[in-house]
């Protein structure tokens, strides 16, 4: 069972005297094998979020538990995809899974790890790229051998920050199906947290949505997303109450911009 | 247009083609000539002289062959270098500089078929020392480096420290260093680790610093170790600016050499070079300087390969 629990979790930088609060007292679990998504505005603190949870960044208050342990710092259980930089641009794209795959399962033998690194190669459809470096993969490419990556090495749960958010629309859709795909295949789900700034995106793939507001960062609001597995794109976009939740989600964002604009123009006023 | 195109590249063919010409006309004026004028006491160098023009020739053509369409390079090299070579006949033919100080082919070659052993031996010396010394300081300089670029506390200390020794000219210590240590070899060892240490810790350290810290979160969330990331992603990750750092060092780790054994050896290319300067035996001197630089291509054109195996990854297709 592993859920994710974050407790009371505030982050606070100093810079010059000036004590800046990206996130305030964020509370939220997932239960296990929940796929929950972070959406909200750039600032909103949600990278940042899934920093402290990954143990990449220490939160100034609170304390994030995965499973029924506490989380000090990175490790092999909690895998990461971020945006981009998630490969060794020196390791081909074969090399960056067996580095991944033997260091995160420290009793296979080679072949078995070679027969992993490459069955996953597979799986993202990269078999005839296994030699290729990162550099000379296309976006869509990279991303999906980030994926193979973290599934490859079998973290109890998915933390993903904004992985597709660099690729066009159509690289996207093709790599949230491989993500559906590979999420839903086995027995059981790994519990997940997925960053987005894509209402579409939150909805297809989530079970619930979490909005969050800037300056502080704060949760707004928490929506279920109650759609049956396997989602069909195309069915989806037709149904009545995915177009009212779309909108209801949009109409929250929406909100949230329209006060940080009114706030913009009286600070500029305030400045002329 | 078709017919337009068609004619361009025809165009652009004769162009090509007529470098190429030049070039070997050239070649074969310098042949003809070295090979009508008398030899006299120098006969030997004549034939020598005669010889590399041969090679010269026959490179020229393996090189064109090679190229594959991509004449451009070669020819603009071989023009450069049948130029240098024309100029030297004409200046030294006619005694335009006196020819003590410039002497003509035929006297500098003629130094190679009688110094032919000591100047191998000294070649062999310098390397075997230059490359020994030069080792040393990348298996020093590049652990250091890294650890230095990755944890703050030793970088702090140790930054001021690189900064206050590293522009000291590493020939400085050469009166210490023969004076204190036991035997020419180890204080040229000594002097040589100087000079080429500097330049590839501080690739090193700044090369780390350049590493996207994105991509060193990513390595920590696969839970490795400091070693392994030290090994496995800071040194290739800060291997383009260690590279950066390691030619300097090379460089500055010859020409430490070459003083060297200007003042306190009794072999090498650099004693040769000098002792035959304070006989005023400029021949040799210039023979010695055609030497060394044909050294320094071998030792870049190999460096130059490593690196374009090591960096491999960052080409882009």
């Amino acid at each position: 069972m592993t859920k994710i629990e974050i407790n009371n979790v505030s982050m606070h930088y100093e810079i010059d005297n000036h004590n800046l609060s990206t996130l305030e007292n964020i509370n939220l679990n997932l239960e296990d094998g929940e796929f929950v998504s972070i959406i909200g505005p750039s600032g909103c603190g949600k990278s940042t979020l899934i920093d402290i949870i990954a143990g990449l960044k220490k939160p100034s208050k609170g304390e994030v538990k995965v499973g029924d342990e506490k989380v000090y710092g990175p490790g092999p259980d909690l895998g990461v995809v971020f945006q981009d930089y998630s490969l060794f641009p020196w390791m081909t794209s074969f090399e960056n899974l067996y580095f991944a795959i033997e260091h995160t399962n420290k009793n296979s033998s080679k072949e078995e790890m070679s027969a992993k690194a490459k069955k996953y190669l597979e799986i993202v459809g990269l078999s005839n790229f296994a030699s290729k470096f990162p550099n000379t993969l296309s976006g869509g490419m990279r991303q999906r051998l980030a994926i193979a990556r973290m599934f490859a090495t079998n973290p109890k749960v998915f933390l993903m920050d904004e992985p597709f958010g660099a690729l066009d629309a159509l690289n996207r859709v093709h790599m949230q199906d491989l993500l559906l795909y590979l999420w839903s295949r086995g027995n059981s789900r790994e519990t997940t947290l997925y960053v987005t700034h894509d209402v579409d995106e939150a909805i297809l793939l989530s079970d619930k949505i979490v909005i969050m507001t800037p300056s502080p960062g704060k949760i707004k609001d928490i929506i279920e997303v109650e759609f049956e597995r396997p989602r069909c794109r195309s069915n989806l976009v037709k149904c009545a109450e995915y177009i009212r939740l779309r909108s209801d989600l949009l109409s929250i964002l929406n909100e949230e911009m329209l006060d940080a604009l009114s706030l913009q123009k009286k600070h500029m006023r305030d400045l002329v | 247009m078709i017919y337009k195109k068609e004619n361009l590249s025809g165009n652009l063919k004769i162009k090509l083609n007529l470098q190429s010409l030049i070039v070997i006309i050239i070649f074969l004026a310098l042949l003809t000539v070295t090979w009508i004028k008398p030899g006299g006491e120098f006969e030997n160098g004549k034939l020598l002289f005669i010889g590399l023009i041969l090679i010269l020739m026959t490179l020229f053509a393996l090189e064109l062959f090679r190229s594959k369409g991509k004449y451009e390079k070669v020819n603009d090299i071989f023009l450069l270098v049948g130029l240098v070579l024309v100029l030297w006949e004409v200046v030294s033919r006619f005694s335009i500089i006196d020819p003590n100080l410039l002497p003509s082919s035929e006297k500098v070659f003629s130094v190679y078929a009688r110094d032919y052993e000591l100047i191998i031996t000294g070649v062999f010396s310098s390397l075997f020392l230059l490359l020994t010394g030069y080792l040393l300081a990348i298996t020093a300089a590049i652990p250091l480096g890294l650890i230095m670029g990755w944890k703050m506390r030793l970088y702090n200390v140790a930054y001021p420290t690189a900064k206050a020794l590293g522009p000291i000219p590493p020939t400085i210590y050469i009166p210490y260093a023969i004076a204190l240590l036991p035997s020419f070899f180890v204080s040229s060892l000594f002097v040589i680790f100087i000079g080429a240490f500097w330049p590839i810790l501080m690739g090193g350290v700044v090369g780390v610093f350049n590493i996207d810290y994105r991509l060193i979160n990513s390595a920590r969330t696969l839970g490795l170790s400091d070693r392994t990331i030290i090994w496995k992603v800071l040194l290739p990750g800060a291997l383009p600016s260690i590279f950066q750092g390691a030619l300097m060092g090379l460089i500055v780790s010859f020409i430490t050499l070459m003083i060297a054994e200007i003042i306190g050896s009794r072999s090498g290319l650099g004693w040769y070079l000098q002792s035959q300067g304070q006989f005023a035996n400029y021949g040799a001197v210039l023979a010695g300087m055609i030497v060394i630089s044909l050294v320094v291509i071998a030792v870049t054109t190999v460096f130059d390969q490593v690196q374009n195996y090591a960096l491999r990854w960052q080409r882009l297709n």
